[in-house]
């Protein structure tokens, strides 16, 4: 059974398996492949499969169709060949895989890897600096004096004065707004100034238990939690 | 009408709680479980009472039965069945008079929904590839049918002619002329590479159906299992949905 992969803008959107003997393609939903897009005509092509070959044929369209890039009336298709029509890219195999997430090396498949690795190299960047300064640390996201602070005392305070132990910016804010409190293994953010707020992943926050990965934002400026696990 | 379907929640309360809430926020009217609430994970306990208490419709999972001492483990692998151990000593007694009245299969509204397979439910068949797709489209005469047990998300349909699409969309809008055969996707233990939960919601106003993903603290249910001395492998996949 043969197959059309059919992407736009080379992201797989959908594979089309067919036994028929004539597929068509166009914009409008009485087609068996439908391109919705103002780029597409109507009935835009015809794909015809013989006993031994299938053969492409443009319906006359507005805006043509194209055969590995060049601009064709009627082709025979040979596996792998590509077949466009707008901003669409129609991939012709002979013979269909046979398996579900065959988007292979494509669209979805691509995103989760790069995620996935992303997800991974972040978790490895935690470890290394927890390990490095071994104690759970606070990362400056946006508007920090420093990179990084390590929690390595039993209280470190958080605030506009120059007496707290980590400096954070905003007109709304207290001397000292909140503190961050080991307690056991486990660090609690407490909110303690009258004039500004402590947030965390963007709630208010009066008495908090930090868990890897939170965002930490008092006035304008943004720390990331990163727990030793070691 | 706005229905949402989860299923292969495998004891991770974590994921189970991030639910619900989304369910509030999607203003979902009518919640169906696809079965598999035990195994693997951590909560068997509260989150078979959870289930019971949000789902209108639940049906039964092959973890679930064999948590019931309805069929045995020697087909699970290694780790499934070591859980499964473990699972069956923490039930309560009232988890299992919950679970006893799951069901196996459930219609409506032209749906068809299963946990395994529509071809033979009991018999927990995988569909894994487009022979199993095709197989099953025979199986049933509803509209949709929907599934969960391979943790893998996926929206096939066919047209009255016997074309197949499988879509590579998150939302597909279900059309007249077509039948289709969805993945519901996993609440507690994702396998497609997306960590997050999975589940599916189905608008029957516009007519769109879409794989709703939902991140949750699997930190905290890795630490839970952690404490519990379960497998490393079974806390790892977590974090990468593998």
């Amino acid at each position: 059974m043969p197959e059309i992969i059919v992407k736009f803008e080379d992201k797989v959107i959908e594979r089309f398996l067919t036994e028929k003997k004539r597929v068509t393609i166009g914009r409008t939903p009485d087609n068996d492949i439908v391109l919705d897009n103002r780029g597409v005509s109507r009935r835009h092509a015809i794909i015809e499969f013989g006993d031994k070959q299938a053969v492409v044929i443009d319906n006359e369209s507005l805006n043509g169709t194209f055969l590995n890039s060049r601009k064709i009336t009627e082709e025979i298709l040979k596996d792998n060949d590509t077949i466009t029509i707008a901003k669409y890219n129609l991939i012709y195999h002979q013979e269909a895989r046979r398996d579900l997430d065959a988007f292979g090396v494509d669209g979805t498949m691509l995103l989760e890897t790069k995620k996935q690795k992303e997800l991974i190299a972040k978790d490895k960047m935690s470890k290394k600096l927890t390990a490095e300064t071994g104690c759970s640390i606070l990362l400056g996201e946006s508007g920090a004096e420093k990179e990084m602070f390590p929690l390595a005392h039993s209280v470190v305070t958080i605030g506009r004065s120059k007496l707290a132990n980590i400096k954070a910016k905003g007109v709304f804010l207290s001397s000292v707004q909140a503190k961050i409190v080991k307690e056991g293994n486990d660090f609690w953010l407490v909110n303690i100034g009258k004039k500004g707020k402590t947030k965390v992943n963007g709630e208010d926050v009066d008495k908090y238990m930090l868990k890897n990965d939170d965002l930490i934002q008092v006035g304008k400026t943004v720390f990331r939690y990163i727990e030793n696990r070691a | 009408m706005k229905y949402a379907f989860f299923s292969d929640v495998h004891a991770n309360f974590e994921a189970l709680k991030a639910f619900a809430i989304d369910l509030q926020n999607e203003r979902i009217d009518k919640v169906f479980f696809l079965g598999d609430a035990v195994g693997y994970g951590p909560n068997p306990n509260e989150c078979v009472e959870m289930i019971d208490r949000i789902a209108h419709v639940k049906l039964i999972g092959n973890h679930d039965y064999a948590a019931l001492g309805l069929m045995e483990t020697e087909y699970f692998n290694q780790y499934a069945a070591e859980a499964m151990s473990w699972t069956r000593n923490s039930l309560s007694k009232e988890t299992i008079a919950i679970l006893s009245k799951f069901q196996i299969s459930h219609t409506f509204d032209n749906i068809l929904i299963v946990h395994s397979s529509p071809r033979e439910p009991e018999m927990w068949h995988y569909i894994l590839g487009m022979t199993d797709v095709e197989e099953n489209f025979k199986h049933f005469t509803q509209k949709i049918c929907l599934v969960g047990h391979t943790h893998r998300p996926f929206i096939v349909s066919i047209d009255s002619k016997g074309n197949c699409i499988i879509s590579n969309k998150p939302e597909e809008k279900i059309l007249p002329g077509r039948r289709y055969l969805i993945n519901i996707g996993s609440l507690g233990q994702p396998r497609d590479g997306d960590p997050r939960s999975c589940y599916v919601i189905y608008d029957t106003k516009t007519q769109i159906i879409r794989h709703k993903r939902v991140a949750y603290d699997y930190d905290a249910t890795q630490k839970r299992m952690a404490a519990l001395g379960m497998p490393e492998y079974l806390i790892e996949r977590l974090a990468v949905g593998r």
